[in-house]
């Protein structure tokens, strides 16, 4: 079970970041995230039905001037990515992509989103960490969000199962 | 049955300053003939404008946001509609310009040709302000009410295809100026500062 304490860490990190506008879409691993997070005055919240559509609301949030993060497992991230190229990468849009890592390393689920996840952040040129450890958070959220208003494109932090 | 330059023509004063979201093609040609200008983002994503829409109406409640649709770039997102009749934004009127083809991608029939309603897709959905209009009186009006009431309002317009047999858009249009370009709009309509530069963030985050 995911734990709340993990989640209410994120959650906090990303409240210092200033990212008020939370697009997501569940995975098992992300149930306590989603459920503080949809509790929480600190932030806009819109529960997604498909990933890519996040990419829009992201985009439109961000243009009122909202910090945005897109939550999601990382089959999502690959359903997101025409909406990511012509959309965020074409109108230069900042926003964090905090992607749940199934399949990777010490998880036997989906193995090929495993192999598949950082070369296709790799061929987006979108930058990414991995979050293996919850006492990084802070500085890899943080980093990770002035990152992309420098490089003015989403900047993607692959969540391990392990730190959640 | 109108054409859509006609339904564009008559709701321009009703539309005044409003951020408008135009989907790729026609919609746009037309639109930016009618009201040139800084507040339309020309979408680039098909079927984006649901989205984008949404999460600009999000941002800010009080304004009246515009997205100009066609039925080919709706098909694409479905799942924006089930999004908006969730989130239910007050301020997001969603006009779809229901041609019943891909009329940029070689006229070819999209679903709404072979029965497909958007309107029952759409109340399915959750968004109960939805209508469909085929005269140019009714949707004036559909439009008129979506400004004074409290939507999400979502008009699908059924229209003719359009006259000119070839597309010709105005003007090459550079995404990322056009961004900057909406983005000091919507400043310049709240008064306010939105975009941040990298430097902002930066500061932010230190203090």
């Amino acid at each position: 079970m995911p734990s709340i304490e993990s989640a209410r860490t994120i959650l906090r990190c990303l409240k210092d970041a200033g990212v008020t506008f939370v697009a997501s879409l569940p995975d098992g691993s992300l149930a306590s995230l989603i459920e503080i997070l949809d509790q929480s005055n600190d932030f806009i919240h819109v529960p997604l039905s498909r990933e890519e559509e996040g990419v829009g609301v992201c985009t439109g949030a961000y243009f009122g001037g909202r910090r945005c993060a897109l939550l999601m497992q990382n089959a999502g991230l690959l359903n997101s990515c025409n909406g990511i190229v012509t959309t965020a990468l074409q109108f230069e849009i900042p926003m964090l992509l905090l992607v749940l890592y199934a399949g990777a390393r010490g998880d036997m689920a989906f193995p090929q989103l495993g192999q598949f996840t950082e070369p296709v952040l790799s061929a987006l040129r979108i930058p990414h960490y991995l979050l293996d450890d919850l006492a990084k958070a802070p500085d890899l959220i943080g980093g990770a969000l002035t990152q992309a208003y420098n490089f003015k494109k989403p900047v993607a932090i692959l969540l391990e199962k392990g730190v959640l | 049955m109108f054409k859509r330059n006609e339904g564009l023509e008559s709701i321009r004063t009703l539309v005044d300053l409003s951020p408008c979201l135009v989907t790729v093609g026609m919609a746009w040609v037309d639109w930016n003939r009618i009201r040139p200008g800084d507040g339309n983002l020309a979408l680039k994503t098909l079927g984006s404008g649901s989205s984008i829409g949404l999460g600009l109406a999000l941002a800010l409640p009080h304004r009246k946001i515009v997205v100009l649709d066609g039925d080919g770039a709706v098909l694409m997102n479905l799942n924006g509609l089930v999004t908006l009749g969730r989130m239910r934004p007050k301020n997001l009127i969603q006009i779809v310009f229901d041609n019943k083809m891909y009329e940029c991608s070689g006229s070819v029939p999209t679903a709404t040709a072979h029965g497909t309603n958007l309107v029952a897709m759409a109340k399915g959905a959750g968004i109960r302000n939805a209508l469909s209009v085929d005269t140019l009186a009714a949707f004036t009006e559909a439009v008129q009410r979506a400004f004074a009431a409290d939507g999400p309002h979502f008009i699908v317009a059924e229209i003719s295809p359009s006259s000119e047999n070839v597309i010709t858009y105005p003007r090459w249009l550079d995404d990322s100026d056009n961004r900057y370009r909406f983005m000091r709009y919507v400043e310049g309509l709240e008064g306010r500062k939105l975009h941040e530069d990298a430097i902002d963030v930066k500061l932010s985050l230190n203090s």
